[in-house]
């Protein structure tokens, strides 16, 4: 059975301006162990998707449509208190800003522990909590463990150093730390590595993919950059206004993918063996979230647009390995 | 490139719709027409409407001592027999002009300073920044008060008196914001095509800086008020017959028992000009900083 | 040099120019006041030489700087000179009075603190909520209402009808701890009030910041009990920046002790100043002026102390620097 599967998937936001469409149907499957890359642009609704699996999608957003199935589970009907449990314990997120995520006030191993102990033990109240008599030593040792694991140098010391004694590197192997902390079948990875040096980029990319692979974790590693997509990820979903385009195996999607905007996108990325060409831009913009067009998302930036294109966004079509959203792909059939 | 005319427009729209902020706009609008109105009605009217509607606020009525609240005294009178609403009424002129003033004063002084400091930065800016910090060791009142020793009492002496101890809070405000200001591009562009320097505080700097003055301004009046009051009731205010709230409420409490009114009704005079102030001034300052899909806090 | 000591040498560095900055204000308001002080003091019918006697005495024939020197001296040894009205030493005449207005402060904080804290949180964590819109008129009022007139309305509401409380004077707490106590308490609150209701709008607004941030975001979604979250982490962040608040609030304390000391006839230092300015007796407003600078920079420092305690972010000597 798929770790997740997600069904039609609606997301909206009402606002004072009208109802933002920011995930408008779509349809996404990962299995145990798997590592599947989201790739979009920004305002393509990747985030929000995260969000979504979660439960974790906040008023003015909801759900209007759509199920989202984490190991056969219904996540959306979930109580608040069986979510709480879900989160952290067998669905991790890590979220795009680090040094955002952490406390400034506490220490980094005591918020990593605090993780730990509220999905071993549970809830503490506050009074006990504030006087530190919820502290155990067994999630303490197993925190250091974990730091350890993703390469944080002296990890016993650095247990009691606050955030921002932790360079950005470092802040962001304690964040992944923290998301593997209680063995999750399934990390949500929000633009992890966006900000950082190149090199520590590496670093820590392949830190992860050693830790994901040893613990046989499911990951969507949500980006907008593909070259890391390239490197990580098993299987690749490229979203486009709020809709999936193109679905299949990495290597398969980026040597030949089978969707106008994949093509696009792999086109806009510079390159370094052609030095002299002018960069790719795609024409037009992203349509505007509080008003999708009828048709095909991409329609009206496609260079290989047709009438058929206008009427509505096309369903998933198979080709090969990969599956597409595309009427070409469709009449490349018939 | 401002965002002063949106800004405008979310007030009204606010005061417009709800209640709340209405209700501080309307008691701030009517609190400042009663001054001015008792400013016409004493000097060039010769006190006809009020003496029409109610009673001279100065007429004293000896047979009549501290009457209770009736149909021709709502709010009762004082000691000397004045009609107790009128003196109310005309004491609005006092506190709405002296706190005017001094904020007036604070303002212009405050702003000044803070655009300064803010621009030039280095050793204006310390020592700048340490003169406030030396004004701010003092409490307002205390300040308020040693300076009327210097200056003797009146209008002006308390109007610059506590205009000085607001002109810190100006120019912090006014710095902080110029500061984020000076970084923006436009300015740049302005210096690089050789405005000369004071064109480019007085043009691209200080309209952006307009609306936390307008809310700092608004609750330093809500303050001044209060102080002019306090500064009545220790009898440093101005000097008698003309009423103001402070000294009504100082005469008040050796009659605290015998005539609960005369203690009543000009502090909740004060009560009511100020919550208006600050309710203004709360809403302001919310409509300068909503929380993007428009779910505005309020503080 | 470690982060702590140099946030600290920063801090007195700036207490010192602010202390200097002062004593020249305060010599200042007596020696830029047109006119004679000595004339003043004495009366429009002294005789010149009385007059030119007091001015000899009191140094005015010097050159400014040096009176200047000679006011900065005597402060600092605590000396401000004669009262020109009692001609009791300023520092004695300080010296007893001090005790009440320090009572009637730190009850008035005490009260500003004890109130504005629960009523704060409670606002925001129960934000948009009945308990939220009364926290919110409560300190809206708080801050809009005089507190002398507080403090006439509690007499007449409270110690008129009660008997218990006495509306004159005060006993100190080492005289007569219950006395004290009845005797404190109404002034206390008429000053603390207005305190209470800006720290509580602090307070409640802060937290509502600290609600929004990315650590409060992340702790929940990592299944972390949110009660655990508002009161341990956000709360403890929200207090540090009121908490220099509180620091600053003194001054305006000190401030509105001086009015509420004529409300309820305390002996108190702002008793002492007010009449002080109506017979223009300079020593006496110098020596309460910079006592009252002096209090101030000192417990901001204080604040500033504890603060840099509290906040790992200065407190603790980054690796990284």
């Amino acid at each position: 059975m798929s770790v997740l599967r997600i069904d039609d998937l609606h997301t909206y936001f009402e606002t004072r301006s009208g109802t933002v469409h920011a995930v408008d149907g779509i349809d996404l499957e990962v299995e145990p162990g798997e590592i599947v890359g989201l790739v979009g642009e920004s305002g393509s609704g990747k985030s929000v998707t995260a969000d979504s699996i979660m439960n974790l999608v906040e008023p003015p957003g909801h759900i209007p449509r759509g199920t989202v199935e984490y190991d056969g589970r219904d996540v959306l009907s979930l109580p608040e208190s069986e979510l709480a449990d879900l989160w952290g314990g067998e669905i991790s997120r890590i979220f795009q800003d680090p040094g955002e995520a952490f406390n400034p006030t506490q220490t980094v191993g005591r918020q990593l522990h605090d993780v730990l102990r509220s999905h071993r033990h549970g809830s503490v109240h506050p009074l006990k909590r504030a006087l530190g008599l919820d502290h155990d030593a067994a999630c303490r040792e197993q925190v250091v463990e974990m730091l350890d694991a993703v390469d944080i140098p002296n990890p016993e010391e650095r247990y009691s150093d606050y955030p921002h004694e932790f360079s950005g590197g470092m802040i962001q192997r304690a964040m992944i730390a923290m998301a593997l902390l209680c063995d999750p079948a399934l990390v949500l990875a929000d633009e992890p590595t966006t900000g950082l040096d190149v090199s520590i980029e590496r670093q820590i990319l392949t830190l992860f993919k050693d830790l994901v692979e040893e613990m046989n974790t499911a990951v969507l590693w949500i980006t907008h950059d593909l070259s890391v997509v390239a490197k990580l990820c098993d299987r690749v979903v490229v979203m486009y206004a709020g809709k999936v385009m193109e679905v299949g195996p990495t290597d398969a999607v980026l040597s030949s993918p089978k969707n106008p905007y994949t093509r696009a996108l792999l086109q806009s990325i510079p390159r370094h063996d052609r030095p002299d060409e002018d960069l790719f831009v795609m024409e037009g913009d992203v349509p505007d979230p509080l008003n999708r067009p009828s048709g095909c998302r991409f329609a009206d930036r496609c260079p290989e647009a047709h009438e058929r294109c206008l009427d509505a966004h096309p369903p998933r079509y198979e080709a090969g390995e990969q599956e597409s959203a595309c009427y070409l792909v469709a009449e490349a059939d018939e | 490139m401002t965002d002063r005319s949106t800004v405008r427009g979310r007030v009204s729209r606010r005061v417009r719709t709800d209640p709340v902020a209405g209700v501080g706009a309307f008691v701030v609008v009517a609190a400042v027409l009663l001054a001015g109105f008792s400013v016409v009605d004493e000097f060039l009217l010769d006190e006809f409407v009020v003496k029409s509607v109610l009673h001279s606020p100065y007429e004293l009525a000896p047979d009549n001592r501290l009457a209770s609240p009736s149909a021709a005294h709502p709010f009762g009178t004082d000691e000397q027999g004045r009609d107790i609403l009128a003196r109310v009424v005309y004491g609005t002129r006092t506190s709405i002009v002296i706190g005017t003033g001094a904020v007036a004063f604070a303002t212009v002084t405050g702003v000044t300073l803070g655009v300064v400091t803010a621009y030039y930065g280095g050793l204006v800016d310390d020592i700048g920044m340490r003169a406030m910090d030396v004004l701010l060791a003092f409490p307002a009142i205390l300040l308020a008060i040693a300076l009327l020793a210097s200056l003797g009492r009146g209008f002006t002496s308390i109007i610059v008196a506590l205009g000085v101890a607001y002109v810190p809070s100006f120019a912090r405000v006014t710095r902080s914001k110029a500061l984020s200001v000076k970084s923006e591009e436009y300015v740049t562009a302005a210096e690089l095509m050789g405005y000369p320097t004071r064109n480019v505080l007085v043009d691209e700097i200080l309209p952006n800086c307009v609306t936390p003055i307008v809310v700092q301004a608004t609750f330093s009046l809500a303050v001044a008020i209060i102080a002019e009051a306090g500064l009545s009731y220790l009898g440093l205010g101005v000097t008698p017959p003309t009423p103001t709230w402070g000294i009504m409420l100082s005469s008040a409490q050796e009659y605290i028992t015998s005539a609960w009114w005369y203690s009543l009704f000009p502090g909740l005079a004060i009560v009511v000009t100020v919550l208006g102030f600050n309710l203004l001034g709360d809403n302001i300052r919310d409509a300068l900083d909503p929380q993007g899909d428009g779910s505005e806090r309020r503080l | 040099m470690s982060r702590q000591l140099r946030y600290l040498v920063n801090r007195i560095l700036w207490a010192v120019p602010v202390l200097v900055g002062a004593s020249v204000v305060t010599f200042g308001i007596m020696h830029f006041t047109p006119g004679d002080p000595a004339r003043f003091a004495l009366g429009q019918r002294a005789t010149p030489e009385t007059v030119a006697a007091l001015r000899r005495q009191m140094g005015l024939n010097q050159p400014v700087y040096a009176q200047y020197l000679d006011f900065v001296s005597g402060a600092v040894r605590g000396d401000f000179g004669q009262s020109l009205q009692t001609n009791e030493s300023v520092t004695r005449m300080i010296a007893q009075r001090l005790p009440y207005t320090a009572q009637l402060s730190v009850a008035g904080l005490l009260i500003a603190v004890v109130v504005s804290f629960p009523v704060g949180v409670v606002g925001a964590v129960r934000e948009g909520q009945f308990a939220d819109h009364v926290s919110r008129v409560g300190a809206l009022l708080g801050i809009s209402t005089p507190n002398f007139w507080l403090g006439l309305l509690l007499i007449l509401l409270v110690a008129v009808p009660l008997e218990s409380f006495p509306i004159f004077g005060m006993t100190l707490v080492t005289e007569d701890p219950v006395e004290a106590v009845t005797s404190t308490l109404l002034p206390a609150i008429a000053l603390g009030t207005a305190q209470a209701a800006l720290l509580t709008r602090l307070l409640r607004g802060g937290m509502l910041d600290e609600l929004q941030s990315g650590y409060v975001r992340t702790a929940k979604a990592y299944g972390i009990d949110s009660a655990e979250v508002t009161y341990v982490y956000v709360l403890k962040n929200a207090v540090l920046p009121t908490i220099t608040v509180i620091g600053l609030q003194l001054g305006s304390l000190l401030g509105g002790a001086v009015i509420v000391e004529q409300v309820f006839g305390i002996p108190g230092i702002g008793r002492m100043s007010v009449s002080a300015i109506f017979s223009k007796d300079f020593p006496v407003i110098q020596g309460v002026t910079m006592l009252v600078a002096v209090v101030f920079v000192a417990a901001n420092l204080l604040v500033d102390l504890v603060y840099a305690r509290l906040d790992p972010r200065i407190a603790i000597d980054g690796g990284e620097g």
